[in-house]
């Protein structure tokens, strides 16, 4: 039902539409964009085509032209994009796992364990999380991988909250009360019986979080804390971007593509997320159901 | 609800020592001579090898958890050290450098808060037709964008191209002023102590060199508004009363603004407190593109330079403003909407 | 909907009252403003060493004596009235004492007036408070043939230079006592006079003391002891040695009888503001005021320039073809620099625990041994792997030449008739099948060049090598990888990196300050080139580095200088691989700009005045 509403709203299938079209790209990127022979065990070191610390324009081998450094920016847009999935991905997965086990091992349990956790996630919510990102990341080097653990260290809280929230319902109901009696071991209990009907929205909400997870990424690429330059990732690029948006005298557009390009990218990969978790949300809103 | 107020705030000593026992953790990876890294900054800096010299006269070979013992001793004597990235004492810069962003983040709600409420009402009053989904991809693109990428726009049209709003906070001539001592500065708010010193001009540039970040932070953050507008409009629009109304025959435009638009508000307001919070978190791209020398700013240079005092010390702020920020939202919601109960 | 119209067309008038007056501000004859990024230090002399901190206190003080213009040879007089020399016999015959007559009547910002007390003071109070890491150690070397104060207290019978949990409060009475004569000695008033007294002869030491020196600037004796600073007695500069920088007394203060004051150190703001001193002894300054601002944001810094809210603004080489020939905006480009850019090499790696750098730490191509650079095979090899002229065309876009050696070219003593190692892969190939007795280049090696990252220039330096030596033989592996700028600190100090980019900008233009740090067992970099490349400095450099600065023979210097140019040659002790340039980008309405290498400063303000039509 809810995917044929999806698919009715213009506003998802817009959505769906450039999602499907980021699929596709990074399914058959190792084909849309080959990695040279020299970069071969690299793939997401995008190749540089000399080292000018000025950016050249697009040209017939190089359709979107070259970053300063001479690294290719058709190479890294189409990789790019496994890198935008796999961060998102990796983040809302497990922080949407961490936070699904700590919340229904506090719903589950209850009592003190309970309180003992929601405090926990209560500091963990009042942990400002930009300053944590960057100790993170200052202390164990820039990455990314480093950029994305500090991430799920401060993104399972509200998964936490959102299922322990839905397990408290479904804990009252008959059939678990019945299996508690039984006496079905909790790990069962917790898997068999309340997972499968708390988990539903805690779901969608971990998927839609995907894009602005990449757009968090990005803004700490621009703090400088993400990856190094020449890595296919798409904040990398667009960071190292923002000091040629003056273009030569007279031709205030010289370096559009340095800008245009990875800009393009992300604002259509977050924009997809975000209009199918606009529409989303409408659907599963009580108060639209008109 | 004063024990729940209570409750809340009995959590704060907790939280505090979290958030400097997770910093000093993290930073008890680092060798003595990582962390003199924060007093050079480049490898041309390295002229003699005074790096033992460095690491000896700043305590750096000591363990962490002495260095923990010592740092907290200070900073219960109200003395949260010294900030070699910020050339100042953390407690100054925290004093100097928050009422800046407090400024940029209340002068932004403004047009987030009643641009937000304008959109919402257009796109749920045109539910589901065309200009419904104009808005919403409108404002959505919004929020869709990296902000300092918004913000690097921004700047070059509004500053670069117009030549109107430029970055920074003051104009020189008033700095100059304020430099001189014929200015006095009670708030750190530039608009605000302007005014309490009766200085127009002043008044004035400040305020220029507030719009472009304010535009920019307008439109990340409209969707977030409208969405909200959007759904209570939309709830109240089906409601009993509203369709009496238009029962009645009275004019749509009354209608909306009369009976609908009232009502909705309601937990509109609530939001806009929690999302001074969320300006006041997310600031440091915005500051750090229009060079508004504010809190965000300050703190990233500082944890970049490993400076882990001003790092402590900043953080324990936001810790303290979060926690009471969090709480006030909460208790403002719980006497606006008698439904919900705290707990 | 009217009600909205009203609030549009108000909205908009607004932002066009807002805007306007932007638009029609004019920028102030009177008034200066420099965008360039970083921070100050430190604005006592006696603890800054960084070019952002000399810049300021450069408007604020003035040293002994100066350069004329943009020369470095042509050293005139400033607050002394004669520059010394043999010939007018202010430095004796054995160079060993160096006379200055002080200028009568030079005031200071307060009113003061200069006296040879205060040269004196100067001197004395910053090597008896030597800030760890500062600049101080240019006095002691000439003045006593020592490094730091530590060095001068073991002397005195204190504890030894190594002693862990020195504390000078708790110095013996009689040491203190005797630190303080040694000190003294160094530094005397004779009269209208002021005599250094050195420990050898030292050619260097009016550079050291020349204004661009922020080091050398002359302080107020009497206003320091008001404000707190040491108070000239023998027995209690314990209380002032190596004080935390913010505690120091001319930390965020300054006192000096430059043409300029200081207004605010505006740390909040990030600015500097200067106003003019109208008592200065050269005639008041033209500008009345000037603004040092701090801006992250290359980008920032271009827009400021180009709407004139800035006057002058620091913009790196890569991004000047945004404002080249843009109206209204000079470029001058391609002005001398004093330093230089190498790749430093590591005669001693250390394995244990280094495994992730240098592998399996053995000659068997999944490694590199820890003896790998000791031998010269693979030093000159790397040096002709090296493609010299693509970096400094492509990378650096043409600003900077390739090095004859150690010392830039700009500076005297170069021969320029000995050019460096040039980009040859044939004669790289020769070389690496020489290494380890042809071991090399049947095993290969496998080496990770790391750089710290944010340093894009140093990035691709080691992407060119990396592409270079890979094509020469397919067992030959480089991996290029960033590291934090902290952990590369800390590896360097134990000294774990087997390559290492290393760029030196002059203290003072001398080639003594450049032939130290590369080549003498003691210099800056012999901590992190392992103990294999001290022995060689001990056995062939160090000698002839300390004669070179022993004599004021020009011709006996040049005879050491170029040997030393031949034996850095020979031994291929690194890659220098760039002299950059330097360049500066001001309004077009911004006249009587002096540029001079050895300054510090990016402009002297004192001579800048703006024409506005």
């Amino acid at each position: 039902m809810v995917t044929k509403k999806l698919l009715r709203n213009p506003i998802s299938m817009l959505g769906l539409i450039i999602l499907l079209g980021f699929v596709i790209l990074a399914v058959f990127a190792p084909w849309i964009a080959p990695t040279p022979e020299r970069y071969k065990d690299e793939p997401y070191r995008i190749p540089r085509y000399g080292y000018r610390a000025t950016p050249t324009p697009p040209s017939s081998e190089h359709p979107f032209g070259l970053t300063q450094g001479q690294h290719d920016i058709f190479y890294g847009i189409v990789w790019g994009t496994r890198t935008a999935f796999r961060v998102g991905i990796l983040v809302a997965g497990i922080s949407c796992l961490i936070g699904v086990v700590v919340g229904s091992i506090s719903a589950y349990v209850g009592g003190r364990v309970d309180e003992f956790l929601m405090r926990v996630v209560d500091i963990f919510m009042s942990f400002p999380f930009i300053i944590a990102a960057i100790v993170v990341t200052s202390v164990f080097g820039k990455s990314l991988t480093n950029v994305m653990v500090a991430l799920i260290f401060f993104s399972w809280m509200n998964y936490a909250r959102l299922i322990r929230g839905n397990i408290l319902q479904v804990k009252q109901e008959e059939y678990v009360m019945a299996a508690r009696a039984s006496g079905v071991s909790h790990f069962k209990i917790i898997l068999r019986h309340l997972l499968p009907n708390s988990i539903f929205p805690v779901l969608i909400q971990a998927s839609m979080s995907l894009g602005s997870v990449v757009l968090t990424v990005a803004g700490l690429s621009f703090l400088g804390l993400g990856a190094e330059p020449g890595y296919a990732d798409w904040g990398q690029m667009l960071s190292f971007a923002r000091n040629w948006l003056m273009g030569t005298p007279g031709n205030p557009l010289a370096y559009w593509y340095v800008v245009a390009y990875p800009a393009a990218a992300i604002v259509l990969f977050v924009l997809a997320w975000n209009l199918i978790g606009d529409a989303f949300r409408d659907i599963l809103d009580p108060r639209i159901q008109a | 609800m004063l024990t729940y107020i209570a409750r809340r705030l009995l959590l704060l000593p907790v939280v505090l020592f979290g958030v400097s026992i997770f910093i000093f953790g993290v930073m008890s990876f680092l060798s003595p001579y990582e962390l003199v890294s924060t007093y050079i900054k480049s490898p041309e800096e390295l002229k003699n090898q005074s790096l033992d010299a460095l690491v000896e006269k700043y305590g750096l070979n000591d363990p962490w958890h002495l260095r923990y013992i010592r740092w907290l001793g200070n900073v219960l004597h109200g003395n949260l050290g010294y900030s070699e990235s910020a050339n100042m004492y953390v407690l100054d810069a925290i004093k100097q450098r928050f009422p800046a962003s407090l400024e940029l983040a209340l002068f932004a709600v403004v047009p987030v808060v009643f641009g937000g409420i304008w959109l919402g009402v257009v796109s749920a009053v045109h539910h589901n037709r065309l200009l419904d989904h104009a808005t919403r991809i409108f404002a959505i693109i919004g929020w869709s964008l990296p902000s300092f990428v918004a913000g690097i726009l921004a700047l070059m049209f509004f500053y670069g191209y117009l030549g109107w709003f430029p970055p920074g906070r003051l104009s020189a001539w008033a700095h100059e002023i304020i430099a001189s001592g014929g200015f006095r500065q009670y708030t750190g708010m530039n608009t605000i102590d302007a005014i309490l010193n009766w200085n127009w001009p002043i008044f004035w540039d400040a305020v220029r060199h507030l719009v472009a970040p304010t535009i920019t932070l307008a439109w990340l953050w409209w969707a977030f508004i409208l969405r909200i507008t959007r759904s209570s409009m939309l709830d109240v629009l089906n409601k009993d009363y509203v369709t009496t109304a238009r029962a009645k025959g009275l004019p749509e435009r009354l209608v909306i603004n009369r009976h609908a638009k009232r009502n909705a508000m309601i937990p509109v307001t609530t939001v806009a407190g929690l999302m001074v919070l969320g300006l006041l978190g997310g600031m440091a791209i915005t500051e750090t593109v229009f060079d508004y020398k504010g809190i965000g700013l300050l703190t990233v240079q500082g944890a970049q330079q490993l400076d882990y005092t001003l790092v402590l010390g900043t953080a324990l702020f936001y810790g303290v403003l979060l926690v009471i920020g969090n709480l006030v939202v909460d208790v403002l919601y719980a006497i606006i909407d008698p439904r919900v109960r705290l707990e | 909907m009217r009600f909205k119209l009203y609030i549009a067309v108000v909205s908009a008038l607004l932002l066009l009252a807002l805007g306007v007056p932007a638009l029609a501000a004019a920028t102030d004859p009177k008034t200066f403003v420099f965008v360039t990024f970083g921070d100050v230090d430190s604005l006592d002399p006696a603890y800054a060493y960084d070019t952002a901190s000399g810049e300021v206190i450069h408007q604020l003080y003035d040293n002994l004596v100066a350069y004329e213009g943009g020369s470095l040879d042509k050293i005139i007089p400033m607050l002394a009235t004669q520059v010394p020399s043999k010939a007018n016999g202010l430095i004796s015959q054995d160079g060993l004492t160096v006379k200055f007559p002080i200028r009568k009547g030079v005031k200071f910002h307060n009113g003061d007036v200069l006296t040879p007390a205060d040269v004196e003071y100067t001197f004395e109070r910053a090597m008896l408070a030597d800030p760890a890491g500062g600049p101080v150690w240019m006095f002691f070397e000439p003045l006593l043939g020592v490094q730091t104060l530590r060095e001068v207290i073991a002397k005195a019978g204190g504890p030894g230079v190594d002693a862990k949990d020195f504390d000078a409060k708790k110095l013996d009475a009689k040491v203190v006592q005797k630190v303080y004569d040694i000190i003294d000695k160094t530094v005397e008033v004779e009269g209208d006079y002021v005599v250094f007294h050195l420990a050898k002869p030292y050619p260097a030491f009016l550079q050291i003391l020349a204004k661009g020196g922020s080091w050398s600037s002359i302080v107020n004796k009497k206003w320091m002891v008001e404000n707190g600073a040491w108070d000239g007695k023998a027995t209690t500069w314990p209380k002032w040695y190596d004080q935390a920088k913010e505690e120091m007394t001319l930390y965020q203060k300054a006192m000096g009888t430059g043409p300029f004051r200081l207004l605010t150190w505006d740390r909040n703001a990030g600015q500097i503001i200067l106003k003019r001193f109208d008592d200065y002894w050269r005639g008041p300054a033209k500008l009345e005021t000037v603004f040092i601002k701090y801006v992250e944001e290359a980008n920032t810094r271009m827009l400021m320039l180009q709407t004139g809210e800035a006057d002058a603004a620091v913009i790196q080489q890569q991004y000047l073809d945004q404002i080249r020939n843009v109206k209204g905006i000079v470029v001058k480009e391609h002005l001398p620099y004093i330093g230089n850019t190498a790749l430093l090499f590591n005669y001693t790696i250390p394995v244990q625990g280094n495994e992730d750098i240098v592998g399996s730490g053995k000659l068997d191509g999944n490694g590199v041994p820890p003896d790998f650079f000791a031998d010269i095979h693979v030093r000159k090899a790397f040096n002709y792997a090296f493609d010299y002229e693509t970096y400094i065309k492509e990378v650096a876009m043409g600003a900077g030449s390739k090095p004859y050696g150690p010392a830039p070219a700009v500076l005297p003593f170069v021969n320029k008739n000995r050019p460096w190692y040039s980009f040859d892969l044939k004669k790289a190939e020769e070389e690496f099948k020489q290494a380890f007795g042809g071991e090399l280049w049947k095993k290969g090696f496998k080496l990770t060049i790391l750089y710290n990252t944010g340093n894009e220039q140093r990035k691709t330096a080691a992407e060119i090598l990396e592409a270079n030596i890979e094509s020469i033989n397919p067992k030959f592996k480089i991996d290029v990888q960033g590291m934090q700028w902290s952990t590369y600190l800390s590896k360097l100090r134990a000294s774990a990196l087997p390559v290492f980019f290393m760029g030196w900008h002059m203290d003072f233009p001398d080639a003594h300050n450049f032939y130290m740090p590369y080549m003498h067992s003691a210099g800056a970099f012999a901590g992190y080139t392992g103990q294999g490349m001290v022995d060689l400095a001990k056995a062939k450099f160090d000698a002839l580095i300390e004669q070179a600065i022993s004599t004021y023979d020009n011709a006996k210097r040049q005879e050491l200088y170029y040997k030393l140019q031949d034996l850095a040659y020979e031994y291929a002790v690194a890659v220098f691989y760039i002299e950059p340039e330097e360049h500066r980008v001001y309004r077009d309405w911004v006249k009587g700009v002096v540029y001079n290498p050895a300054y510090s400063a990016n402009y002297d303000f004192y001579t800048i005045y703006k024409e506005v039509r």
